[in-house]
């Protein structure tokens, strides 16, 4: 019996894993002030690559909706996400810049950080602690679960152990993007992580992607997991996490307790939902297990991507084998998790073996630069047939010859032409200036998103969906009925 | 690596747990041949409930529709399904009639029977039956019912195993997990056992994909040994039905095993019942989210939604989880029968009488006492002394104590029905005189279903008697509709 906390996603990876980050803050700000009285530990908000997306795509200011957010919200700890080394892009952030954006999110009254690097530089995990801790706000340090020969439980542990050692670090938070976690592999995962984990509690956080999370996360709790990330139902599962509603139903029958107002569930899921039907987005449903996940690591989203970038080529029937492929470019590259940016990085090298027909013939610059160590040290060693041809690829000179500065803040600001106002500067470092200056021109912040609801509008919507000819007349004697596209 | 023999349930299990048995032959006939050419070794179609509800609600004369389908799969075995000791819901049918209900599907092309005693006691009923169909030339499947209690162990199944396969007619045994609850650890457990005593006769594997482990199940189950798996076309799959074919292939292939499916006809075979599907109104599965109740109270899901309907009528819709947990206690209390026909209904509506009255075993239906007193067979376990006394004390106990079901013979029930032939007869036992009569007015099978027109125009029908406005439109997505008054 013990008792759960629950950290709301529906905001950020629900959104970010079914409706591409396109979640608009008018579309959530209804919800906020029911999401604020549920009883969550944290509510997940947002990240740099929200912000990319909604100043390139939705020509909105995201410091002008997340300001609303939290304003509506204001029982809550709302958390922002960061990798430690960079926002956006593959490109490697300067530390002052990294250390800007947590005091800046601060100052918009986040209060919760999850801090992030799939190779584990512990140095720069707990400098951002510490900023985040100075400006208030709590950190979880994420442990990014990834299955391979040199992923152990041991390894997690060394990690675990390493990341608990700062005072500026809350929880840890075990992190399983691609829901390859097992639930026969969480319980000795979870025991090494506790065992190394100077008593600092445990957040759980796995896609759903086989179907298998929920099940891992109760496998999770009896090993002493006592926090869990989950999303109201309509962007929850698929490629997202379980849903709020299942977890409750599960942990009440193991004899787990929780703070979760139930009642205000329903009516958040019914608000997304409607949103979702109405604008056009997916709503999240679980997936039949598929055992190729666990060979290819691929994050749920990353698959479209991979699809459409091989139907550019015109090669869409290969999926399979970019997939397979995949998984030898990972292990042929050390075995990196697979997540940003190194799911991408190893997801378009497999493409560019597959559509040349010859392996390595196409180096990316990331693929050097990771190999050179600028992301840090890598987990396992390159192998030597890989390295290589990266070694003899013709930008490798040029890159080993210019590693990542790390210039001071004056230094950047300089560099951008003196901004003076910081979020400006943040924003330039996430969009180039032209797509900042197109949000502005689209005007303020847009907060309705009108939903339909009677059923005769929901019926006329589904009639317009099955309908093929391009006019239907339709008259009785009461009625005459028209449609024509 | 092994080679998967593949049993389609597209046309019976997944119909049964997803239309309800609505399908008729005519939405099943256009693609018959393609599943024919598909590589099954045998197509699971029909049952007596089936054969009742097509008399009901469809008015199609289901030896008609039988003889169209089994002409229209040659190559394949056509398998009916039978309880040993009945054909029509909670009641005993004489052993004459069930023994006429073999010959007469066999004389109309069945060539495979699957039969099943949740008990697994009445093994001199299933042998005999094995034996009639055995001598028609037809092969047969016994079933082990899979359910979870403390007398359902690893024991009772290699028991039931060894008992059943005992006879020379039996040709092999299946292991059925109708509820969806078998886990990957217990068929690990179980299947070892069952085909030690199975005297060499393989064993075929049905679960419903409940909580999304079938999947796993399957896996496990290939891992020790098995080689026939049961599944559905996509639209028909998931949810309370089975796996998907197309997702238990490439869940095979990864694990390097081989089938003789021919893959190329999968997909139009899944567009001709999404067609259908969304034509007729009929739900379509979709994968569930792991829900740890489902093993606690075993309830198979189309019952589910039978209970919702039950309560709803009392106005108590939102007291099914109550009615939930009272079917697992009142399961328990009498003796943990296997959650299948008859016992899943008797248990149910008692479930659900205890929850609306308010009173437990306030009234007793007589098929509750019958079963107390051995019409089925004994009990796997001794029922809760408590509520065998209330069962002794009830009025109606002494029309049931120390007797047996009515075991007439053929020539007596074929006195009591008339001079009719064997096949009307049958029809005349599962269902009511006028609704044969109002069948066979309503004219031969059809041959096919349109697919669209009737259902949207239902939709428009329904549109307008909701729709109080004089005038209603919506445009959108390039399509306008009006509605006058």
């Amino acid at each position: 019996m013990a008792h759960i906390e629950f950290i709301d996603q529906t905001l950020r990876d629900g959104q970010q894993s079914l409706w591409g980050m396109r979640m608009r803050a008018g579309m959530a700000l209804p919800a906020c002030p029911l999401i604020d009285r549920t009883g969550y530990r944290v509510v997940d908000c947002t990240g740099s690559s929200i912000f990319e997306v909604l100043i390139k795509y939705c020509r909105e200011n995201p410091w002008e909706g997340l300001d609303r957010m939290i304003a509506a919200m204001p029982r809550s700890r709302v958390r922002a996400g960061m990798r430690s080394n960079a926002c956006v892009t593959f490109a490697i952030t300067p530390d002052a810049v990294m250390d800007l954006w947590v005091r800046r999110l601060c100052a918009h009254g986040i209060r919760s950080f999850w801090i992030y690097d799939v190779l584990f530089n512990i140095d720069k995990m707990h400098r951002l602690a510490r900023v985040a801790k100075e400006a208030g706000a709590e950190v979880a340090g994420a442990i990014n679960f990834s299955s391979s020969p040199v992923h152990t439980d041991e390894y997690y542990g060394a990690r675990a152990a390493e990341l608990s050692a700062s005072p500026d670090v809350d929880t840890l938070l075990i992190y399983d993007t691609a829901g390859c976690l097992r639930p026969e592999r969480v319980g000795s995962l979870v025991a090494q992580v506790r065992a190394n984990g100077r008593g600092k509690p445990i957040e759980l956080h796995s896609h759903n992607v086989t179907g298998l999370s929920t099940w891992t996360y109760l496998e999770a709790i009896r090993h002493g997991v006592t926090i869990l990330h989950t999303a109201a139902r309509p962007l929850a599962n698929g490629p997202s996490m379980p849903s709020t509603e299942i977890m409750l139903r599960n942990i009440a029958l193991d004899g787990h307790t929780h703070g979760i107002d139930e009642a205000l569930l329903g009516q958040v899921s019914a608000h997304f939902e409607a949103i979702a039907r109405t604008y056009g987005l997916r709503v999240g449903v679980p997936n039949e297990f598929d055992l190729s996940a666990y060979a290819h690591q691929i994050p749920g989203g990353m698959t479209g991507t991979l699809r459409n970038q091989l139907a550019q080529h015109g090669m869409a029937d290969r999926l399979d084998d970019v997939l397979d492929e995949t998984a030898v470019v990972r292990k042929e590259l050390g075995y990196p998790g697979m997540m940003t940016p190194f799911s991408q990085l190893v997801g378009v090298s497999a493409v560019m073996n597959i559509v040349t027909g010859k392996r390595w013939s196409v180096i990316p610059d990331e693929v050097i630069q990771y190999a050179l160590g600028y992301y840090g040290t890598t987990v396992a060693p390159v192998e030597p047939h890989v390295m290589e041809r990266i070694e003899a690829a013709p930008r490798y000179r040029e890159i080993k010859a210019s590693p990542p500065e790390n210039p001071s803040l004056e230094e950047v600001r300089r560099r951008n032409g003196n901004v003076a106002d910081d979020d400006e500067l943040l924003l330039r470092a996430v969009v180039p200036i032209h797509d900042i200056e197109a949000m502005r021109a689209a005007g303020p912040l847009r907060l309705d998103f009108p939903t339909l609801s009677s059923p005769e509008a929901d019926f006329a919507r589904e009639l317009m969906r099955i309908a093929n000819s391009r006019y239907v007349q339709v008259a009785s004697a009461e009625l005459s009925l028209e449609l024509s596209r | 690596m092994a080679r998967i023999e593949i049993i389609d349930q597209t046309l019976r299990d997944g119909n049964q747990s997803l239309w309800g048995m609505r399908m008729q032959a005519g939405m099943a006939l256009p693609v018959c041949d393609l599943i024919d050419r598909t590589g099954y070794s045998v197509v699971d179609f029909v049952g007596s409930s089936m054969f009742e509800v097509m008399v009901r609600h469809a008015r199609e004369n289901p030896w008609e529709g039988l003889d169209l389908v089994v002409q229209s799969l040659p190559r394949v075995r056509v398998r009916a399904g039978m309880r040993c000791h009945g054909i029509i819901t909670m009641s005993v049918t004489p052993d004459d009639l069930m023994d006429l209900w073999v010959q007469r599907l066999c004389e109309h092309g069945v060539r495979s029977f699957w039969i099943h005693d949740p008990l697994h006691v009445n093994v001199d009923k299933l042998h005999r039956l094995a034996r009639v169909a055995n001598g028609h030339g037809a092969e047969v499947v016994l079933a082990l019912m899979y359910s979870v209690s403390p007398v359902h162990t690893e024991a009772f199944y290699a028991d039931a195993a060894r008992r059943l396969s005992a006879s020379p007619h039996v040709d092999r045994l299946i292991l059925y997990d109708m509820g969806g609850i078998m886990t990957p650890e217990r068929a690990r457990a179980i299947i070892p056992g069952v085909v030690a005593a199975s005297n060499g006769k393989p064993v075929e594997v049905h679960s419903h994909n409940v909580t999304g482990l079938a999947p796993l199940v399957y896996l496990e189950a290939v891992n020790a040994g098995l080689s026939i798996l049961h599944t559905c076309s996509r639209p028909l799959a998931n949810g309370s039905s089975l796996p998907s074919i197309d997702m238990t292939l490439r869940n095979l292939r990864l694990h390097g095993h081989t089938t003789g499916i021919d893959e190329s006809l999968l997909a139009p075979v899944a567009e001709h019942f999404e067609r259908v599907a969304r034509a007729a109104g009929f739900p379509t599965g979709v994968p569930v989210e792991y829900d740890a109740w489902m093993v606690e109270h075993q309830v198979p899901g189309g019952m589910t939604g039978t209970l919702k309907n039950q309560l709803a009528q009392h106005g108590m819709g939102e007291r099914l989880d109550e009615v939930l947990m009272e079917t697992a206690r009142v399961r328990r209390e009498l003796g943990y029968p296997a959650m299948a026909t008859p016992f899943s209904q008797l248990v149910g509506v008692l479930a659900v009488m205890n929850v609306v009255t308010g009173r437990r075993y306030g009234s007793i239906p007589d098929e509750v006492i019958q079963y107390a007193y051995g019409w089925y067979g004994p009990p796997v376990a001794p029922l809760d002394p408590e509520v065998m006394d209330r069962i002794d004390s009830h009025p109606r106990a002494r029309d049931f104590r120390g007797t047996r079901p009515p075991n007439p013979t053929l020539a007596e029930i074929r006195r009591q029905y008339g001079n009719v032939d064997d096949d009307e007869l049958i029809l005349r036992f599962l269902v009511a005189e006028d609704h044969i009569e109002a069948m066979k007015r309503a004219g031969p099978v059809r041959r096919d279903y349109p697919a669209l027109g009737s259902s949207e125009l239902q939709r428009v029908h329904d549109m307008m008697s909701a729709s109080t406005a004089r005038y209603l439109e919506v445009a959108a997505d390039g399509l306008r509709l009006e509605l006058r008054r």
